[in-house]
Formats: structure tokens, C-alpha cells, sequence
């Protein structure tokens, strides 16, 4: 396990949360290119909302690979997760003005879209079926750990994937996209207790499923454990 | 707390005890310190939580990034409606900044008056007639007190000295 992936073990991964404005930012940091990086994703969404193309390229590099992450979880497929992106991503631009940072974070309501575009797909009657999902892209593999990794990345991968739709919905959001209980539960538009009791069945189920990479069955994975 | 009330709050909080409600740390970390089989179900609960943080992102494609950071040059935003500010400032601005322009320079006279006034470096007109009008009183004043004296004391050489007739 990386360092990084260390710090992160006891909680999911959480996105900065800094109000910084790029422009004030400026004067602190040396470029304009510096600021919009440490600007919070609230100040950059309200540049987005002016026309600020940076501010929205910024954004863009925060946030696609977690959107489309959300979205092939949910969806299955890497070419409709790709679309849902695009699509997410497209009314990020067109409708940065209605995003009101006092009711939400920029994450919470940028990963509600993203939901609703998965569930749009999945109401129609040509969306591609959930068997249809591809393999998880592997972790950049360049040793034999990694390829340990990848096996096991992999494993976990499938899990999630074999879970019901809303717990998976629910894993995603607070491990992929790195939203807290309360957040994940405003972008599913349903109340915390319920999305707590999604988590609690999707890791019950989870840890039945990766028993093999459990502390008492680790060794079992590399003896040809559950692919 | 049983070892099943501590796995329920395990799958429900995860495995970081410091992220419990405060009222439910004591008793978990007791239980977790003495039950051989609850510190079993935490480990479980930590490698779960460990393995999910580790699970990778997918990468977009440059295709699609490019594609994605292409909207804004696709779909250009249309130019904001001016406001209701705006409107108005067209409307009114030039009878505005003219009234109080006129307001300003009232303003102003009337200050540079009142500090030249204050200053005694130039009279007021009143002043100057209060102050003949104040010189004359004074002379009027003088000369009926000196004859309102003299009949109340009898002293007759108080009294201006007439001529006796020829």
C-alpha cells in the first residue's frame, strides 16, 4: 500500500473544501495558473458561471476521472460512463450560474447531476445491461506488486460491481468521488439514515464477498483466490 | 456493548473508532482492547476500508478530455441580459451624475463660505451693520443715561449748561 493510499485507509478520500477566490488568491500565489489551483471548487465554479474557461479547465482536471469512475460504476459501460461525463460536464459549464454554494458544495450537487444522468440511462429501454460492464482500469502496473495490486484492485472491482445498484451508487460516491455520508446522501436525493443503511449492507456484503483478502485469508488471493 | 452491537457500528460508522459518536468510543475501544474476536472483526473492517480507498480511478481518455475541455469553445455562453442596475444606470445616469454634481458644488460653496465666515477673513455685511447700528445705540445710550442720572441726583451741573438768556 502507498504511502498516500495509507493516510487514506480510515477514511474515504476527502476533496479539499477551501474558499479561496482565484483573484485574491493571486497576490499569495505566483500565477494566475497557481491560484485557480488553489482556489476551492466553489470559487471556481462561480468563475465558470463568468465564462472563466481556466476556471472550468480546472475543474475539469479535479473532477473527470472521479465522474467517470461514479458513472462506470453505476453504469456498467465505459463508453456510456464516458457520454454521462461529457454530458455532466457540459451542464456544468451551461448552468454554473444556478449552483448556489450557500445551499451545497460544488460536489454534492455536481455529483447529484451525475447520478441523474446514470439513472436517465438506465431508465431507457436501450440502455446497455449491467453484465455488459467492462473490466476496472488496472493502476498503472510496472512491478510484480503492481501486478499483485492490479489482481487485487481488480477483485474488489468486480465486488462492487456485483453489488445492488443503490449500494454501489453509494460506494461509489463516498469512495470514488470522496463525498461524506451527508453529501452522498443530498447527491442520491435520499435521507442519511438511508444512505447509511446502504453502506452497512454494501460492506456486510463486500467482506463476505473479498473474505479471500481478509486478514485471516490474505494469503489465499495469491493461491488463485476468487477473479 | 456485545461484539454484535460493536460489528453493527462498525459497518455503520467504518473502522476509525475516532469517528464514532463520543458516547460510543469508551465502551468500543474497552471491548475492542479485550475481545480477542472483536479485534478480529475490526481488522476485517479495516483491510475492507483499506482495499476500497485503493480501488483506482478510471482515467479518462485524451479523446474525451480533450472533448470535455473543448465545451466551452462548442457552446459559448450566451451574453449576459443586463441587469436591473444596468437598465437603470442607462436610463438616468446622466441626469444623476449632473443633479449631483450640482448638489456637490452647492455643498461645497456653502462649507467654503461658512470657514471663511468662521475665520474672520472676510466681514459679513450683517456684521458690519450690526456693528454701526451697535455704535450709534451706544451713543444714544450714553447721552439719556447722563440726563436720566442728573434728574434723579439734582445735580445741575451734571445737566448740559444753558446759556442764560441775554
Amino acid at each position: 500500500m502507498t504511502t498516500a493510499a495509507a493516510a487514506r485507509t480510515m477514511r474515504p478520500p476527502r476533496i479539499r473544501l477551501r474558499v479561496v477566490d482565484p483573484d485574491m488568491a493571486a497576490s499569495a500565489h505566483g500565477t494566475r495558473e497557481e491560484a485557480l489551483a488553489a482556489a476551492s471548487d466553489e470559487a471556481l465554479v462561480a468563475r465558470v458561471a463568468a465564462g472563466d474557461r481556466a476556471a472550468y479547465a480546472e475543474l475539469v482536471s479535479r473532477h473527470l476521472d472521479r465522474t467517470v469512475t461514479v458513472a462506470r460504476r453505476l453504469l456498467g459501460s465505459r463508453a456510456e460512463a464516458e457520454d454521462v461525463a461529457q454530458e455532466a460536464f457540459l451542464r456544468l459549464w451551461l448552468n454554473a450560474g444556478r449552483f448556489r454554494p450557500e445551499a451545497a458544495r460544488f460536489t454534492t450537487w455536481f455529483y447529484r447531476i451525475t447520478m441523474n444522468l446514470c439513472l436517465d440511462r438506465k431508465r431507457r429501454p436501450d440502455g446497455a445491461p449491467l453484465e455488459a460492464a467492462g473490466d476496472p482500469a488496472d493502476p498503472a502496473p510496472g512491478a510484480e506488486e503492481a501486478l499483485d495490486r492490479s489482481q487485487t484492485a481488480r477483485a474488489v472491482a468486480l465486488a462492487v460491481e456485483e453489488l445492488p445498484e443503490r449500494q454501489r451508487a453509494a460506494i461509489s460516491l463516498c469512495y470514488d468521488a470522496g463525498l461524506s455520508n451527508a453529501e452522498a446522501a443530498r447527491a442520491m436525493e435520499v435521507s442519511v439514515g438511508a444512505l447509511e443503511t446502504l453502506l452497512v449492507r454494501a460492506r456486510r456484503a463486500l467482506r463476505d464477498r473479498l473474505s479471500a483478502l481478509m486478514p485471516d485469508g490474505a494469503t489465499r488471493i495469491a493461491r488463485g483466490g476468487p477473479r | 456493548m456485545t461484539p454484535d452491537r460493536f460489528e453493527e457500528l462498525l459497518d455503520l460508522h467504518g473502522p476509525d473508532l475516532s469517528a464514532w459518536p463520543a458516547h460510543l468510543r469508551g465502551p468500543a475501544e474497552a471491548l475492542l482492547a479485550a475481545a480477542p474476536a472483536v479485534q478480529e472483526a475490526h481488522r476485517r473492517a479495516l483491510r475492507l476500508e483499506t482495499l476500497l480507498a485503493d480501488l483506482p480511478l478510471d482515467r479518462a481518455g485524451p479523446a474525451l478530455r480533450r472533448a470535455v475541455l473543448d465545451i466551452p469553445l462548442d457552446h459559448p455562453l450566451p451574453a449576459a441580459a443586463p441587469g436591473a442596475a444596468t437598465r437603470l444606470a442607462r436610463a438616468f445616469g446622466t441626469a444623476w451624475r449632473q443633479w449631483t454634481a450640482g448638489i456637490a458644488t452647492a455643498t461645497a460653496s456653502a462649507l467654503l463660505g461658512v470657514v471663511l465666515g468662521a475665520g474672520g477673513l472676510t466681514p459679513f455685511p450683517v456684521e458690519a451693520a450690526a456693528e454701526t447700528l451697535g455704535a450709534e445705540m451706544l451713543d444714544a445710550f450714553a447721552e439719556e443715561s447722563g440726563e436720566v442720572a442728573a434728574a434723579m441726583l439734582g445735580d445741575a451741573a451734571l445737566l448740559p449748561t444753558e446759556e442764560p438768556a441775554p
